[in-house]
């Protein structure tokens, strides 16, 4: 074995056969194509300007292939680019390096973020306090209309409602950044459609999934990109598909399309990073509890209340709010029934003997096997997640009269409030018990066990809980911890369908193509009706054994297909391979 | 900085001067007009332009420097030309014309 040195060449200009055909050009030309390859080979080495200043700020630690990405972008692919990084490797942070730089170096003045709904707020907030740049979105008491806002974020829903798509039209945007780009994949959707029409002169997507089942679905996104690039339609499937479904890449002209990717798409995978970022585990403990016998009688009494409503034709969606409120803590359920009787769900007397077993239990049983598991893990942090703000005061009173020091955190807090408990909770307190809506955007890297006190009914919402701790800088493996009552709809969800897909160890990725049209609201009432017009327990075995089975078909079935385009589109493309490629 | 900053001020003056586009300038403040036959390149009639960033950010000029597009179109075109001249060099007694032309290479080390 000795060193050597290994040279290719590759005539990109094609000079032999303009030597031979003894084609030259005037000296002026030739001198503006030599000072094109000194400005290339000059940007090429050129450092981004705002990444001291991103650096200064402590909340955010930037990786090289994130910078690496973001000199890419801006000083070889003209500020446009799809980025494909694998999960967890930080595309919002790239992102936000290039906003950034394009802002400061007044390349653009205006940018408009689409995401999906669930992470609006959340790159609301990582903008704010990663990068110190305050965008507005919909929901903030300033917000006026699209045209208004210079940096603007909507939901990709949001965005497609005619009054918001025609401003959004109308106006020239200096850069557009779609998240989780996959949703834009079918040039049939209206979300496709906008951002085609769409006048901007900077475009990113952001996806860890460019082809999900074809590779049609990579040209329509290439097509958002830069048109043109892969020729037209048909021109791209005669020449790089091997099936009529796209479903196989010619062999023959792989190498060709990684060369024209290679110029729109970065990758950086997790084993290219493993060297300098260590990923952990997750690992999940599911817990079925028996409830006592109060507990179960109160739950079943309301069910029974629940279920007689929901057949006489009371409205679904507060009657699933209730069962979700009677899921959670003996707390939550006093609230529960208070509104039962205020909206005439429940008469006085109904009342008052359901009000009596409630207070009959003192602890939840939950709340028992809760302190057992803290106490197991020693001093570890633990970060509690409820939906409910009664269970969460009622945590905090139970915990603290253990001993524990708790912080709270909840969308009613203001930012400083926000900030104090954050603190608090990195500096000091072993707990903070957090509801879904102020966890959102938060990053807890410190702590390494999250509690699903009670579950949300989104699987969705289950990651962005996890999300919070297991992510870039998480030094440890994430424990997490799922409690319910046996045979209770939580139960149900719990252990037919979550645990049997692997809810809590799925990456982002995956769940997000799995569930990318879930909502609180589809899922929720969806579960809730099973359960609640089940005749018996077999019934609702079945009900939830079949969605369960389904989601796994179709998982197994994405996952298949993403690892199989993976390796046939993607396989040896990444940064460092890149640069050969192109000899 | 300042460096890139010549070299693309340069670059984009040189093109436009070469594929005869008309320019007007007035402090700073670039306007072209962009041939028949390169409008479907440039997707505009005519282009206004600055290289000062102070100048982009109080006008709606737009800002031509590392991650532009117009940018990214005069490279490319510019390197499509082809790096192959031939000329008589003036100051040596030569008979045979020279040709000069430019490439570059990537250098990998490898095992064997």
């Amino acid at each position: 074995m000795s060193d050597s040195i290994d040279i290719k060449f590759t005539d990109r200009s094609n000079v032999k056969n303009k030597l031979r055909k003894l084609e030259f050009t005037d000296k002026n030309t030739f001198d503006l194509t030599i000072a094109a390859f000194e400005l290339l080979s000059e940007m090429k080495k050129s450092k981004l300007s705002v990444i001291s200043s991103i650096q200064s700020n402590k909340s955010i630690e930037l990786y090289d292939h994130q910078i690496f990405a973001a000199m890419k972008v801006k000083n070889e692919f003209g500020g446009s680019a799809i980025l494909a990084d694998e999960v967890g490797l930080g595309k919002t942070i790239e992102a936000g390096i290039i906003l950034k730089e394009f802002l400061i170096s007044g390349l653009a003045k205006n940018i408009l973020i689409l995401a999906p709904p669930s992470l609006v707020y959340q790159w609301q907030d990582e903008l704010e306090s990663k990068f110190s740049l305050h965008f507005t979105q919909k929901d903030d008491s300033d917000y006026k209309d699209p045209a208004s806002h210079d940096l603007l974020i909507f939901s990709h829903s949001s965005a497609v409602y005619p009054t918001a798509a025609n401003f959004l039209k109308k106006r020239n945007w200096d850069m557009i950044i779609v998240d989780e780009a996959h949703s834009m994949k079918n040039s049939s959707t209206m979300k496709h459609k906008l951002l085609k029409e769409m006048n901007r002169k900077f475009t990113l997507l952001l996806t860890a999934t460019p082809i999900q089942n074809n590779l049609g679905e990579l040209y329509n996104m290439v097509e958002l990109l830069k048109p043109g690039t892969l020729g037209t339609f048909s021109e791209f499937k005669i020449r790089y598909a091997d099936d009529k479904q796209m479903r196989t890449l010619n062999p023959f002209f792989k190498d060709e399309l990684q060369k024209k990717l290679s110029k729109i798409i970065i990758r950086t995978t997790r084993q290219q990073v493993k060297k300098y970022i260590k990923f952990t585990d997750r690992i999940a403990f599911t817990r079925i509890l028996k409830p006592t016998d109060d507990e179960r009688k109160l739950y079943d009494k309301i069910t029974d209340k629940v279920r007689e409503h929901y057949e006489n034709g009371f409205e679904v969606l507060y009657l699933m709010i209730i069962q979700r409120l009677i899921s959670s803590s003996t707390e939550s359920t006093k609230r529960a029934l208070f509104k039962m009787k205020k909206s005439e769900l429940l008469s006085s007397e109904e009342y008052d003997e359901l009000m009596e077993i409630a207070a009959r239990i003192t602890i939840d049983t939950k709340t028992t096997e809760l302190k057992n598991t803290i106490e197991e893990q020693n001093d570890s942090k633990f970060l509690i997640f409820t939906e409910w703000r009664a269970t969460q005061e009622y945590l905090e009173r139970v915990l603290n009269d253990a001993g524990y020091s708790v912080t709270l955190f909840h969308g009613e807090l203001n930012l400083s409030q926000k900030a104090e408990s954050i603190e608090r909770f990195r500096n000091d307190a072993q707990i903070m018990i957090s509801t879904s809506a102020g966890g959102e955007g938060q990053n807890f890297q410190f702590c390494s066990n999250v509690v699903n006190y009670d579950l949300p009914w989104n699987p969705m919402k289950i990651e962005q809980r996890v999300g919070r701790v297991h992510r870039i800088g998480q030094k440890n493996d994430v424990n997490i911890y799922n409690y319910a009552y046996e045979k209770t709809i939580d139960a149900y969800i719990l252990e037919l369908l979550y645990t049997k897909i692997k809810l809590f160890t799925m990456s982002l990725g995956h769940l997000d193509l799995l569930f990318e049209d879930v909502t609180d609201e589809k899922t929720g009432t969806h579960f809730f009706k099973e359960y609640i017009s089940s005749k018996d327990q077999n019934e609702l075995e079945n009900r939830f054994s079949t969605v369960g089975k389904n989601w796994n078909n179709r998982k197994k079935e994405l996952v298949n297909a993403v690892e199989e385009f993976n390796q046939e589109v993607f396989d040896n493309f990444s940064l460092s391979t890149i640069e050969e490629k192109n000899v | 900085m300042s460096e890139i900053k010549n070299f693309v001020n340069e670059l984009v003056l040189g093109y436009f001067s070469k594929i005869n586009a008309s320019v007007h300038e007035n402090n700073g403040l670039y306007e072209f007009t962009v041939p028949d036959n390169f409008k479907k390149i440039f997707r505009d009639d005519v282009l206004k332009i600055t290289f000062d960033e102070n100048l982009s950010k109080f006008t709606n000029y737009e800002l031509v420097s590392p991650g532009n597009p117009i940018l990214s179109v005069i490279l490319n075109e510019c390197i499509k030309f082809g790096p192959a001249v031939i000329g008589r060099p003036t100051s040596h007694d030569l008979e045979s014309p020279i040709i000069r032309f430019y490439f570059y290479a990537w250098f990998k080390f490898c095992d064997i």
